[in-house]
């Protein structure tokens, strides 16, 4: 088990690194030089080369990478030009939002997802399967932003029950997370009955009702079990998908996340910030990823020995 | 022989495409709407009522009546042409980038599952990259750094969606490489490239087809939501994501027009997830043959 977890981060690093470069070669290599960008022509020559030594712009690109991620390993990830704050400390005053909208979110997709699809795989081609599978496929393919904007008309402002913005109680938290939640739940949904239904066909199911067992203990005590497995890993890209869906719905219900700060520092010209917001974003997701490998490599030994 | 078999795959694979169309009324459905926007798209200019980028102040948000079937906007714009003008632009994003996408990973996946050893290693590698961002935000990085407009956000899709094709034609090549009807192409002298353009690549054609499929309404979704945002289609365009974050504000006084631009996202992603479904169980038991 060690040896496997130790080849996963291995193949991990190198990956990372060269998301990081990536990311460094878009943001910094390739939009020219900030300071002539940011200056025009209106400042002095002096002044000019002055903050390009500061900022190390007159090394060549190789040197500001390798400084940027020796920083980053230390915790350090430049200041944002907007707020002249440390990248760090404003990711770090972000996450916590984003943290609170991705579980509850995730509390809600669970919630959904996971019944809606054992009832679809067990009324397998009856009417009821195929209303779920369309709200769930409706739930994969409405834009986010939209269904954000739907919630707030019908809760906020016909209803009046829920505030519309902000982030300051509980009651804040249940619109973003729904609309965030419920987009997610499809893709849930739809991989727990597949899953369901391909488990349904094997052997030990056919025992299981021959030995006169019941449905209900054939679907929650045989089926149901075995078909979680590859859930699982789907917790994995569900990190990505929420992440990604926060820096809608964090725009929409004015939540101060990272998905927030992210498109803030694209407005605000803000490089260092969206810089810093996406690389931990992307290490957030490359973690989870890991975490599910694992989990699976726990849950089924076989994997272990691929 | 294996030309003669490879055109049966194709014929068999339009036969079923066409079976699951009689008895798949979702599928059907979504080809329906699907054929209906493109036609509006394509006529957009006969059969809008208004031009959809005329400002007329007099008729701001105006609601629905016989002369603005979908009322107007901020700008006294009519909402229904801007709405049919909008399917050009989600349909192009959708269809073109995916298309370009696909052609880079299947290049990428033939070569890679063919030739094997460094060439693949690096491929892969690179593949495991762009898998691993999640592709918004390399949407809005890309963007970030091309500058804000239609055809950087199209460079930008078509950069980031290439892993999941060539990772699939790379694991289709590696088997079918390995095949008689190759390894006799192979005695006969056949380049590489004619075998893996003319004996493997028509093989992976309805996979590719699926992909296609699943990666349009994502495209489609990408372009709204990042338009939505402010990084993707400037004003006045006529994009969908652009009409909801331009009529927003008004969501409480005039809810129509910020939602029916959506409607219309809505009606487009499904149809093609739809018939996307349909077409991966008509191809299934075909692709694993």
């Amino acid at each position: 088990m060690l040896k496997y977890i130790v080849s996963r981060i291995l193949v991990m690093v190198p990956i990372l690194l060269g998301i990081v470069l990536a990311i460094f070669f878009l943001l910094n290599v390739l939009p020219g030089d900030p300071v002539s960008l940011m200056m025009k022509d209106k400042i002095k020559p002096d002044v000019i080369d002055n903050l390009r030594e500061r900022m190390r712009l007159n090394d060549p690109w190789y040197v500001r990478f390798a400084v940027y991620v020796a920083n980053a390993l230390k915790g350090d990830l430049g200041y944002s030009y907007r707020y002249h704050r440390e990248v760090k400390d404003l990711i770090m005053g972000a996450f916590p939002n984003t943290v609170k909208l991705a579980f509850a979110a995730l509390a809600i997709s669970w919630g959904i997802g996971i019944p809606t699809g054992i009832i679809a795989a067990v009324r397998k081609g009856k009417l009821s399967d195929s209303v779920l599978m369309t709200f769930s496929l409706a739930g994969v393919s409405m834009p986010i932003f939209w269904i954000g904007l739907l919630m707030q008309y019908i809760f906020a402002y016909k209803l009046g029950a829920l505030p519309t913005s902000g982030f300051s109680t509980l009651k804040h938290l249940i619109l973003p997370a729904f609309v965030l939640g419920w987009s997610s739940s499809g893709g849930i949904a739809r991989m727990v009955r597949a899953n369901m239904l391909e488990v349904m066909k094997h052997d030990y199911i056919r025992t299981a009702r021959s030995k006169g067992l019941g449905e209900t203990r054939v679907v929650f005590g045989h089926a149901l079990r075995n078909s979680m497995l590859p859930v699982v890993t789907m917790m994995a890209s569900q990190v990505s998908w929420l992440l990604s869906g926060a820096v809608v719905t964090e725009s929409i219900f004015a939540i101060p996340g990272l998905g927030r700060i992210s498109v803030d520092a694209i407005t605000n010209r803000d490089m260092p910030l969206l810089q810093g917001t996406v690389i931990f974003t992307t290490v957030l997701i490359m973690l989870s990823n890991l975490i599910a490998d694992i989990a699976y490599g726990f849950l089924d030994p076989r994997i272990r020995y691929q | 022989m294996q030309n003669q078999e490879e055109a049966l795959h194709a014929d068999t694979a339009l036969l079923r495409i066409a079976a699951m169309l009689r008895t798949d009324k979702k599928a059907a459905f979504g080809a329906v709407v699907i054929a209906i926007f493109i036609l509006v798209a394509l006529l957009a200019n006969a059969v809008s009522p208004y031009d959809p980028y005329k400002i007329d102040l007099a008729n701001r948000l105006g609601p629905m009546s016989a002369k603005h079937l979908a009322g107007t906007d901020s700008f006294g714009r009519d909402v229904l042409s801007r709405i049919f003008y909008g399917a050009r632009i989600s349909l192009v994003i959708g269809l073109l980038p995916s298309i370009i996408a696909i052609l880079i990973g299947t290049a990428l996946g033939l070569v890679s599952g063919y030739y094997g050893g460094f060439i693949d290693f690096i491929i892969m590698r690179l593949a495991d990259i762009v898998l691993a961002f999640p592709s918004l935000l390399l949407a809005l990085v890309i963007m970030y750094s091309l500058g804000v407009s239609l055809l950087n956000l199209f460079i930008a899709l078509a950069v980031i969606n290439w892993g999941v094709t060539a990772r699939t034609v790379r694991a289709q090549t590696l088997s079918l490489r390995e095949k008689e009807f190759v390894e006799a192409a192979r005695a006969c002298g056949v380049s590489d490239l004619a075998i893996m353009f003319r004996h493997i690549l028509p093989n992976c054609i309805p996979t590719l087809l699926v992909i296609l499929t699943l990666d349009i309404p994502e495209a489609i979704l990408s372009e709204a939501t990042l338009s939505f945002l402010g990084v993707g289609a400037e004003p006045p365009t006529a994009s969908w994501g652009l009409m909801v974050s331009e009529n927003k504000q008004f969501l409480f006084s005039q809810p129509w027009v910020a939602i029916a631009p959506g409607i219309a996202v809505l009606l487009l992603v499904i149809s093609f997830n739809f018939l996307g479904d349909g077409l991966r169980d008509a191809l299934d038991p075909f692709m694993s043959e």
